[in-house]
């Protein structure tokens, strides 16, 4: 697989991933990250809805695995694909958690974002190319264009 | 039948969106198209066999990842779905749950009284909700312990515990801010509870005057939320960790040596235990204990605060705490370092195998391979008096002070040969075998370290260890520089 440090996002996947995270405050949002895979560059996003309910939601989440299937039968026809996953850590920092590292499948980048209360504190992405390696962090590169 | 892929993982099969594969179970459908990727094999599965945590396996709509239900028959035209399961939690979690902290309420005076806490972003009313729901057990009302209860009590801590057997000696008072002058020959805990009475009245404070051991650890500890080691010794470290483990306490540990502190939590959330950075003590012989090591009086209020620090935020459930890390804070050159403590698979306490059951009270001097073997010829002692009578009379005599520089500064002992036990070894034809040499150090334990250590390097001389060490000939043997402190 292609060596990779860095993952460029544009300014409009930046927004929708501020507003799920934001909106979905205590509660942690996800969803995919749609674009092109060799230069892992993020076009746009889709929030997916987080499985957890109570205050599992509010330290965890959990995408249902054939929400992710039906959605991807329709991207085929955008000319998109998954790169990545996001989701928000609420009052906590931008790193993996232990939860997040056993789960990652490699090859897709994850991008969490830390709130704190009624902002975005912090953004950071990490990616697995092999699953017996640990992850490695990738530079954010946010886009300015639309 | 058709296998997918998910576009996910669809990189591990060539790219390819559908598979034809024959197999009438799920089992025997994965094992062709695995014989047929053998690549994808070893993502999917780990070096045990075992599916991965982030592949989940659908047959005709159903989740099927389960093992035990890989032998079901499926049918010619059924399709088999390999799809990502993506799932993931927060990176640190409050020791004290949301329920807890929804139980409690404040009132006007404490509104008033934690406006610091409840204007900052990060803590709030729910995070000062949470500590005031916290219990947290603090091991040691000495140096670190003074500042770890201090702070805890202002911080708001509903209710905290106090473990210490000592009472407070004058010379505590250089850094044991909680003591004051009528607090001498008082347990420490009951010092410590006036001093936090004197903070806050509303505070559960359980003052417990007795030393940790194996037999007590748990039923002290246990439904504690969090438990902070300040004690000075590292036996009572081990039996705190051991104990924590056993209980699912997360322990933010503090140690002091000289112009440095360290800082560390334990047993948080499956990461590192104190075993998995310090598998055994290292021998007395080579690390003076805290009795004869010295401290600058402020470093325990800097490493006690960074502990109580630690302790809110574990509490809160905000920030990074130090969990598989360790800081290391330089007071005199002013630089810190973080370790990293990597959970170690070989831990005997938590690691894959375990061997550590219980807490067991061990045998300190044994532990550290000090343990006089029954085998081996009895080192001999000699009194305090004797030997002031030797060097009285003029007997020839060799003297070897095996001391750290800084003790000898403290007191000189006359007429001695001054070789560390280092170099013991190396050094030994300084000494005349046909001498009786005495071997002094602080208590005695030390010189019969150095003992040892020059007989299994083939001196064949008569050698002694003065007995009790110098503290036991304070009023016997003279040449004070300065005062015996």
């Amino acid at each position: 697989m292609k060596k990779v440090d860095a993952i460029s996002i544009s300014a409009r996947a930046a927004r929708e991933i501020a507003r799920a995270a934001l909106t979905a405050y205590p509660r942690e949002c996800c969803g995919l990250a749609l674009g092109r895979g060799r230069d892992l560059a993020v076009v746009k996003t889709v929030e997916l809805v987080n499985r957890l309910e109570g205050a599992d939601a509010e330290r965890g989440f959990a995408i249902d695995p054939l929400e992710i299937w039906d959605f991807e039968k329709k991207l085929a026809k955008q000319g998109l694909e998954i790169v990545g996953t996001y989701h928000s850590h609420p009052d906590q920092p931008a790193i993996l958690s232990a939860r997040d590292e056993e789960s990652m499948p490699p090859g897709l980048a994850y991008l969490i974002v830390s709130v704190a209360r009624e902002q975005i504190a912090d953004a950071r992405c990490f990616m697995k190319t092999d699953p017996n390696d640990s992850p490695v962090e990738l530079r954010v590169e946010l886009g300015t264009k639309q | 039948m058709k296998i997918r892929a998910s576009a996910t993982l669809r990189a591990f099969f060539g790219r390819r969106d559908v598979l034809e594969i024959d197999g009438d179970t799920v089992e025997s459908a994965l094992t062709a198209l695995f014989d047929e990727y053998p690549e994808a094999k070893k993502v999917a599965f780990d070096d045990e066999g075992n599916l991965r945590d982030f592949i989940r396996v659908y047959a005709n709509g159903e989740d099927k990842t389960a093992r035990d239900q890989w032998s079901a028959p499926l049918s010619d035209d059924s399709e088999i779905l390999l799809l990502p399961s993506i799932s993931g939690g927060a990176p640190f979690e409050s020791v004290v749950s949301n329920e807890r902290a929804k139980a409690v309420a404040l009132d006007d005076a404490e509104i008033e009284r934690f406006t610091n806490h409840l204007t900052l972003r990060e803590i709030s009313v729910r995070g000062q909700k949470k500590i005031k729901a916290a219990r947290v057990a603090v091991v040691g009302a000495g140096a670190l312990g003074s500042a770890v209860i201090r702070s805890l009590a202002a911080a708001g801590v509903g209710t905290i515990k106090a473990i210490d057997f000592d009472s407070v000696e004058p010379r505590n008072l250089q850094t044991q801010t909680l003591h004051g002058l009528r607090d001498i020959n008082r347990p420490k805990v009951a010092s410590a509870r006036d001093s936090v009475r004197n903070i806050s009245k509303s505070i559960a404070f359980e003052a417990e005057n007795s030393a940790v051991t194996a037999d007590n650890a748990i039923s002290l500890l246990k439904g504690f939320d969090l438990v902070l080691d300040c004690s000075d010794n590292y036996k009572a470290r081990y039996l705190i960790n051991d104990a924590c483990f056993f209980c699912g306490i997360p322990v933010v540990f503090g140690a002091m040596f000289q112009c440095e502190g360290r800082v560390g939590v334990f047993n948080y959330n499956g990461g590192a235990c104190y075993r998995c950075l310090f598998p055994s003590p290292p021998p007395p012989g080579l690390v003076p204990t805290c009795s004869e090591n010295g401290v600058i009086s402020p470093l325990p209020g800097i490493i006690g605060s960074i502990q109580a620090n630690e302790a809110i935020k574990l509490i809160v459930g905000i920030g990074e705490p130090l969990v598989d890390k360790t800081l290391v804070f330089d007071v005199l050159n002013l630089r810190t370092t973080l370790l990293e403590v990597a959970k170690d698979d070989k831990c005997p306490l938590c690691g894959r195998n375990r061997t550590i059951a219980t807490v067991e009270d061990f045998d300190y001097d044994d532990f550290c391979g000090l343990k006089v073997d029954e085998t081996e010829e009895p080192i001999d002692e000699m009194e305090p008096e004797e030997l002031a009578k030797r060097i009285e009379n003029g007997d020839p005599i060799t003297i070897v002070d095996v001391r750290e520089p800084h003790e000898r500064a403290i007191l000189r002992f006359p007429k001695t040969v001054v070789i560390p036990i280092g170099q013991l070894a190396r050094r030994q034809k300084e000494l005349d075998p046909k001498l009786d040499t005495v071997f002094v150090c602080k208590e005695g334990k030390r010189s019969a370290f150095a003992v040892r250590t020059l007989r299994e390097a083939g001196y064949a001389g008569r050698t002694y260890t003065l007995k009790g060490g110098i503290d036991a000939t304070r009023d016997i043997i003279f040449s004070r520089e300065g005062g015996w402190l």
